[in-house]
């Protein structure tokens, strides 16, 4: 089930949370919870709940043994929960990936497996790796309530597409949690920003780039626009998403972690980083970067644990060949930056943006383009190699016709209008109007969020290859 | 301030979202659209198979969507937002350039024009070999001809469109009517032409054929207001139409066959007008095979016309000169059975449709 969609604005979220606000503790909150986010996950695909509670029950097992040994033990316990969680994604997110590879390399024709990938696999896999992971490093106690352990990974709010919540973020919250006005105001505040960003910018952005694709008057200006396009599309959607999981999470009593902070404004490929997806950074920053002895090793060794976790983090967000080139891409980036350019970029905030942002929209065409013969070919024609002529009549009519909402989307992207709202507010009056504002601005975005909803707009879910 | 900011926020958002999910269980589902002209999702059934394979889950969304309460209202503010705040040229592909809602044809689909003549070329194989009839084509531009450079909206060329589908139909001789035609011959929020507008187009085409057709008409004009296709896709209110229609004592005197449903059918079904779609005042709207018998003309002429839904309105006028018309349209019926309902037997015969469709011809069969 979508956030974004009738069904869950209309129904699901009103009995969930109607439910939920009527049982008086935590622990019988917990069980509708985690009733919901079963239903939540299975609504799409009933037979991947099967899958998704096997792996809480490994993560379960495994965290108690973990706990309970000692030396050479519980390092192999650890490894084998690692070892079982990851070979779940493994085999449903990669297993056509490398027999296509061997086949294509050896000439062999074993026939692929064709497996549907369950939606938010790699998010749930990895919310389990850093339970079992951090059990193991002592940094928390092994979950002793299983219900408890199954609601922190199928939690609906985070289920599909993030933020990552380790289970340190959320522990204490499982048995104890604050639910007060002021933070279901500020949840439901998160979640229509949110939905707003997703369903009135990012998939309005979607359709003008799928409009692209299916053109045949393509240009220079037009590929440019697309990447833009692209590139705001996919961070509207994933923020949108993120926005409104932890405004859901606000809403329940729980904190998420933040995902994205604007990230356009970076003046530096590794800034970018870390205002990009950050808890999918961190997880790789903490759970293999780390591990492999991070910046505290010789020059080479560096360079190789770099490559590692741009690798797969490249590889994370799907399974071709274009995501693995996307983070070794930015793998050299930020090798490049880190020994020669990152003191020059912090000093310079012009030259700094002009590097920066047009390496991002390159990143975004590779994201986007799965056939590696085409994105060669569309980056080259990015750069005037490709044929192509300046501008085209459907580059023209299209940039006036979605000229106001990329508008709204740039300016959007920075914190341009978070920065105004805080200055005003500066004032007491202001602050006074501003509140009231505020609210008529939320119930006029649900409004139109619902009206683009009911009309059946383009509505696409990103993270099927996640 | 604070406090009564948290507290209204939560009580909107609370009021609105239960509010409709109240709502949308008290109401009725309602069965069909009127403005959308199309019936709506109903209730799946909740069965295991469904739920298993996710056909249930798809379907219910469906369902929601269709049923949401104040359903119109919601989708005008979409289209409101969408053209008159944030400054787009089209909503779903229509616009609306001095009262006249156009969709805009963009691209030219060279596969769909080759798909149409490939379909012709087997009827013309098919049927038409031997044929002593004389064979003709003629291709009705759209709204979007007319209004679509100057209100600087994507427009395909047309003129590339007629050459391409007539060069691949070289026993077809091409009757261009595109001169006797203006935007003021369409509705404004049809896709479809005014009958009272297109004489001309029918003496020439006539003319063409060979024939001749007497150019007095009495015009009948409906008091109903005529809110066309577009109009309900657009999804903002628009000015109203009203349909007319030509008549005189041949046309009167015509006799008309639906095959599809097996009955005599008048040449104007007036109680049309107020119906779900009021183009289907003309011949009885989209039928698949419908035959005209005009007793009030003995030349030894006939005529089959493959046709799209333009054919119903001209030929009432087009049917004066000839003995009987055959109109067949092969978007409802293969063409691979139309001999089982059609004789073949050295008629002319005329291939007439909108651009639309010949660059969209997935539809033909």
């Amino acid at each position: 089930m979508l956030f974004s969609s009738i069904p869950f604005l209309f129904y699901f979220l009103t009995a969930v949370l109607a439910l939920y606000f009527i049982v008086p503790s935590v622990k019988y909150k917990n069980i509708i919870l985690l009733i919901f986010s079963l239903v939540f996950y299975g609504w799409g695909e009933p037979k991947f709940v099967i899958l998704m509670i096997v792996s809480v029950f490994f993560g379960y097992i495994f965290g108690l043994m973990i706990e309970k040994s000692e030396g050479r033990k519980r390092t192999a316990l650890m490894v084998v929960s690692v070892a079982i969680s990851l070979s779940f994604l493994v085999y449903f997110k990669y297993a056509d990936f490398f027999i296509k590879n061997v086949n294509a390399v050896t000439g062999l024709r074993i026939p692929l497996l064709k497996i549907a990938l369950p939606i938010g696999i790699s998010f749930y896999t990895f919310q389990i790796v850093s339970y079992t992971i951090d059990v193991y490093r002592r940094d928390v106690a092994a979950r002793k309530n299983p219900l408890s352990l199954a609601l922190y990974i199928a939690m609906f709010p985070q289920l599909i597409a993030g933020p990552i919540v380790r289970y340190s973020d959320i522990e204490m919250q499982l048995d104890k949690r604050d639910i007060n006005i002021e933070n279901i105001s500020r949840g439901i505040r998160r979640f229509i920003f949110g939905l707003s960003k997703k369903i009135l910018i990012a998939n309005v952005l979607g359709e003008l780039g799928e409009i692209f694709k299916a053109s045949t008057d393509k240009s220079v200006l037009y590929l440019w626009m697309y990447a833009v396009v692209y590139s705001l599309h996919i961070y509207f959607d994933f923020s949108g998403y993120s926005d409104m999981a932890i405004g859901l999470g606000k809403i329940l009593g729980f904190d998420f972690p933040e995902n994205f902070n604007y990230p356009f404004i970076s003046k530096s490929i590794t800034e970018f980083w870390r205002r990009w997806h950050m808890s999918l950074g961190t997880w790789f920053r903490d759970y293999v970067y780390i591990p492999l002895g991070g910046n505290r090793v010789r020059a080479g060794r560096h360079i190789f644990n770099i490559f590692v976790v741009w690798f797969l983090t490249g590889f994370w967000h799907g399974a071709d060949w274009n995501f693995i080139l996307w983070g070794v891409y930015f793998g050299v980036l930020l090798i490049v930056e880190k020994k020669f350019l990152y003191d020059k970029l912090k000093n310079s905030r012009i030259i700094s943006r002009i590097y920066v942002l047009p390496l991002i929209l390159v990143s975004f065409v590779i994201f986007s383009i799965t056939d590696i013969n085409e994105l060669g070919h569309f980056i080259m024609s990015m750069f005037g190699f490709g044929g192509l002529p300046l501008v085209s009549d459907e580059f023209v009519y299209y940039i006036r016709s979605y000229g106001v909402i990329i508008l709204i989307s740039l300016i959007s992207a920075t914190p341009l209008v978070k920065s105004v709202v805080e200055k005003m507010r500066e004032v007491k009056a202001m602050d006074n109007i501003i509140d009231m504002l505020e609210v008529v601005v939320l119930v006029v975005l649900l409004i139109l969020s619902t009206a683009y909803l009911v009309d059946g707009s383009f509505n696409p879910f990103l993270y099927f290859r996640f | 301030m604070k406090k009564i900011k948290d507290r209204l926020i939560c009580l909107l958002i609370a009021v609105f979202v239960f509010g409709v999910a109240i709502v949308s269980f008290v109401l009725p589902d309602g069965e069909y659209s009127v403005s959308e002209r199309r019936p709506l999702a109903q209730m799946p059934d909740i069965t295991i198979k469904n739920i298993l394979s996710g056909k249930f889950m798809k379907d219910y969304e469906d369902y929601t969507i269709d049923q949401f309460p104040m359903r119109d209202a919601f989708r005008e503010i979409k289209a409101f937002t969408e053209i008159n705040l944030l400054g787009k040229k089209d909503n779903n592909g229509l616009y609306e350039y001095e009262g006249y809602l156009a969709e805009m044809q963009y691209p030219l689909d060279s596969d769909s024009i080759e798909n149409a003549a490939a379909k012709f070329g087997a009827i013309y194989k098919n049927y038409l070999g031997g044929s002593e009839g004389r064979i003709y084509l003629s291709i009705i531009p759209d709204k979007n001809y007319f209004i679509g450079e100057s209100s600087g909206h994507l427009c395909l060329d047309y003129s590339l469109l007629a050459s391409s589908l007539s060069d691949k139909m070289p026993y077809a001789e091409y009757i261009d009517i595109f001169p006797y035609l203006g935007i003021e011959d369409f509705y404004l929020t049809d896709t479809h032409w005014r009958q009272e507008n297109i004489v001309d187009v029918a003496e020439n085409i006539s003319a063409a054929l060979g024939v001749d057709i007497p150019g007095d008409y009495t015009e009948v004009l409906s008091d109903e207001p005529f809110y066309g296709v577009y109009a309900s896709q657009y999804a903002l209110n628009k000015e109203s139409d009203r349909i007319a229609y030509l008549t005189n004592d041949i046309i009167n005197s015509l006799e008309v066959y639906d095959h599809e449903n097996g009955k005599d059918i008048p040449v104007y079904n007036t109680s049309a007008i107020t119906g779900k779609d009021p183009y289907e005042l003309y011949l009885g709207g989209p039928l698949s095979l419908v035959s005209i018998k005009n007793p009030s003309v003995t030349n030894g002429r006939s005529l089959i016309v493959f046709r799209d839904s333009f054919a119903s309105s001209l030929m009432p006028l087009i049917c004066q000169g000839y003995e009987e018309v055959t109109l067949i349209d092969i978007r409802y019926i293969s063409s691979q059975v139309i001999s089982n309902f059609v004789e073949f037997d050295g008629q002319d015969v005329l291939f007439m449709y909108s651009a639309m469709v010949i660059n969209n011809s997935e539809t033909l069969r």
